[in-house]
């Protein structure tokens, strides 16, 4: 279990992070929502153990991540940018294959990621002229490559995707998700940032809502938005209907709620 | 998953790959006889060859007629050649090291201050080594005195820009990137001021030093260059997380790359190879920043194959310069950065239209 521990973060006088709890669980899916400025990319930079919290702590498996070898980190979780800039000419096969820490891995592991994504037919095609679409999902075959070289049976893993979908289509939106979804069933812990209140409800197994840095609901993803608590995070009146196929709650965003004082 | 039908990962820059290095290799082998062969007494390169290979015991001595060819080979033209071979292999070699680590293309060694730390200390060197204080210095290096102090000045360069660039552990190459360029321009002005207080002499001096040249090699001056080859071994070992460290920083941190012991290395590394080169050579430019350039268009941007390629190309290219500087204009000789920068800048500006017309802007 991946696990962040009542964390806090203070950076320039701005408390980015106020005793903020969150756990993920091999073989589940969990999107994070919250507005702008919420402190999502922060929690997770520390799930990832990019950075360190001044109060309380981030655990996978009962073990702080800083005490984790970097190396032995990358072989349990894959973690997909938001943007990541590559100005040199690498082909989207070689750019998957970076993700290879060994130096192992055969051209049908390479196939396997870039098919993943839809991105086989691409394969040889150098990375600056992939759109910006296309260049995410090759860099979202390159986490797959290194979760699956780093497999080792009895271990979980995850897999941290900030903002997947921003610059996707929507058929690539919905693709990448249900890979998400899969992979998740399959065993793999996902968690997910995501912007589209909809498709967190759709995908995600919970939901956890962030607001001023503190997680202010968790749970099921029909139990955590409601029409109240969303109006009150987000700031806007939201309308609840009812999706026609899932029978999810689908949301309709209406007018920001009127700021007093 | 099966590869699918009609599917292949290499296209034509994957096929060349193999043949890259091996050729590189001959070609370097047969640019070293020419080397030794053309000069002011040419020699036929069979006769270079078994000079050589008598050294190594793998011949018979060359008869006494041919001793003054003996002299020659292995006395002027093997140490200038080894030399010119070392300086542009490590050139070719920190250049491309340095666009990776900058992921900037356009990085070459002078960025890191090297080259302007070691030509300030050169030129001071040359100018004050008649004062009191230098006098000391050069008494106890003697001959070694402008090598030394100019190698000693690009490594104190470097250092000072990674410490001032370094916080936490943690180096942001593009606070190095812009600092290279303020320290580079303080130590041209300190230069400049140098030349301004230098009499016609030492004004010659410098300006020679400047335009760089491997005129000057001496065994003495050619072995400890030699240092440098465990260098290049160890850069040539991390060419795949220097791959990895293309992605950014960051990244490369979360695919499990010691980002900061793999850039203080290779900083390190540069620093050793272009200030050892610099020392004996003077400011050679363009071999940096043309050669890795050149392999990028052929082999693509994997540094599997850029950073031996660039090892070997680099010294090819400063041997080939160096036959031209001291035959083009004999018996006179060319300072070789006017050879680099005149092969080099056209053929630059030749690579960035091609690679303008293949990624739009």
């Amino acid at each position: 279990m991946l696990k962040a521990h009542s964390i806090s973060l203070t950076l320039g006088g701005r408390r980015l992070l106020a005793d903020a709890s969150l756990s993920v669980q091999p073989g589940e899916m969990l999107c994070l929502l919250g507005p702008n400025g919420a402190g999502k990319s922060t929690l997770i930079k520390m799930m990832t153990g990019e950075i360190q919290p001044d109060e309380g702590l981030v655990t996978l498996n009962e073990t702080m991540l800083a005490h984790y070898h970097p190396a032995e980190l990358a072989d349990r979780r894959g973690v997909l940018s938001q943007h990541t800039d590559l100005a040199f000419g690498f082909t989207a096969a070689e750019v998957v294959a970076l993700g290879d820490r060994r130096g192992t891995c055969v051209p049908e592991m390479i196939f396997w990621a870039l098919d993943q994504v839809g991105m086989v037919t691409k394969a040889r095609q150098e990375y600056p002229t992939l759109s910006g679409g296309e260049q995410q999902r090759v860099h979202l075959a390159r986490v797959l490559l290194q979760l699956r070289l780093g497999h080792e049976a009895g271990k979980d893993q995850y897999l941290i995707l900030d903002e997947p979908t921003a610059s996707l289509d929507l058929a690539y939106q919905q693709r990448v998700l249900e890979l998400a979804r899969s992979l998740a069933r399959d065993g793999l812990g996902v968690l997910a940032v995501l912007h589209d209140i909809n498709q967190a409800m759709r995908f995600a197994d919970r939901i956890a809502i962030l607001k001023d840095g503190t997680v202010q609901a968790e749970g099921a993803p029909k139990a955590v938005a409601t029409a109240d608590r969303l109006s009150a995070v987000y700031g806007v009146h939201v309308d609840l209907l009812e999706d026609p196929v899932t029978g999810l709650p689908y949301i309709i965003p209406r007018e920001p709620v009127a700021l007093t004082g | 998953m099966m590869v699918p039908a009609g599917q292949t990962l290499s296209g034509r820059r994957e096929s060349l790959r193999p043949l890259l290095l091996p050729g590189l290799a001959m070609a370097l082998l047969a640019g070293v006889l020419a080397s030794l062969a053309i000069g002011a007494s040419s020699i036929p390169v069979w006769d270079v060859v078994r000079v050589l290979l008598s050294q190594i015991g793998w011949m018979d001595p060359v008869e006494t007629g041919k001793a003054h060819q003996e002299l020659v080979v292995l006395s002027l033209r093997l140490p200038r050649t080894i030399t010119a071979l070392m300086v542009g292999a490590a050139l070719g070699l920190s250049g491309a090291v340095l666009q990776g680590v900058f992921r900037n293309p356009l990085a070459d060694p002078t960025l890191v201050g090297v080259s302007s730390g070691a030509a300030f200390a050169a030129a001071a060197t040359i100018v004050l080594g008649g004062t009191s204080g230098m006098a000391v210095v050069i008494g106890f290096f003697g001959a070694f005195a402008l090598p030394i102090c100019a190698f000693l000045g690009g490594l104190a360069t470097t250092g000072l820009l990674y410490r001032f660039a370094t916080r936490q552990g943690r180096t942001s190459v593009a606070i190095m990137l812009l600092a290279g360029i303020a320290v580079g321009a303080l130590a041209s002005a300190g230069t400049g001021m140098l030349i301004f207080l230098s009499n016609d002499e030492q004004l010659r001096d410098i300006t020679f030093w400047m335009l760089g040249s491997v005129g000057g090699a001496t065994w003495s001056t050619t072995l400890p260059l030699l240092l440098l080859l465990p260098v290049f071994a160890g850069i040539i070992f991390v060419a795949r997380p220097l791959n990895q460290l293309l992605l950014g920083n960051r990244e490369a941190r979360l695919i499990g790359v010691n980002v900061d012991r793999l850039v203080r290395w290779l900083i390190v590394a540069v620093a050793l190879s272009v200030g050892a080169a610099v020392s004996v050579s003077g400011i050679i430019g363009f071999v940096g920043i043309v050669v890795p350039h050149f392999l990028r268009l052929i082999t693509g941007p994997d540094h599997r194959f850029v950073l031996p390629g660039s090892m070997l190309l680099g010294g090819l290219l400063l041997i080939v310069a160096d036959i031209l500087a001291r035959t083009l204009f004999a018996p006179a000789e060319l300072p070789i950065g006017i050879l680099t920068a005149i092969m080099g800048a056209p053929f630059f500006l030749w690579l960035l239209m091609k690679m303008q017309r293949r990624f739009g802007d």
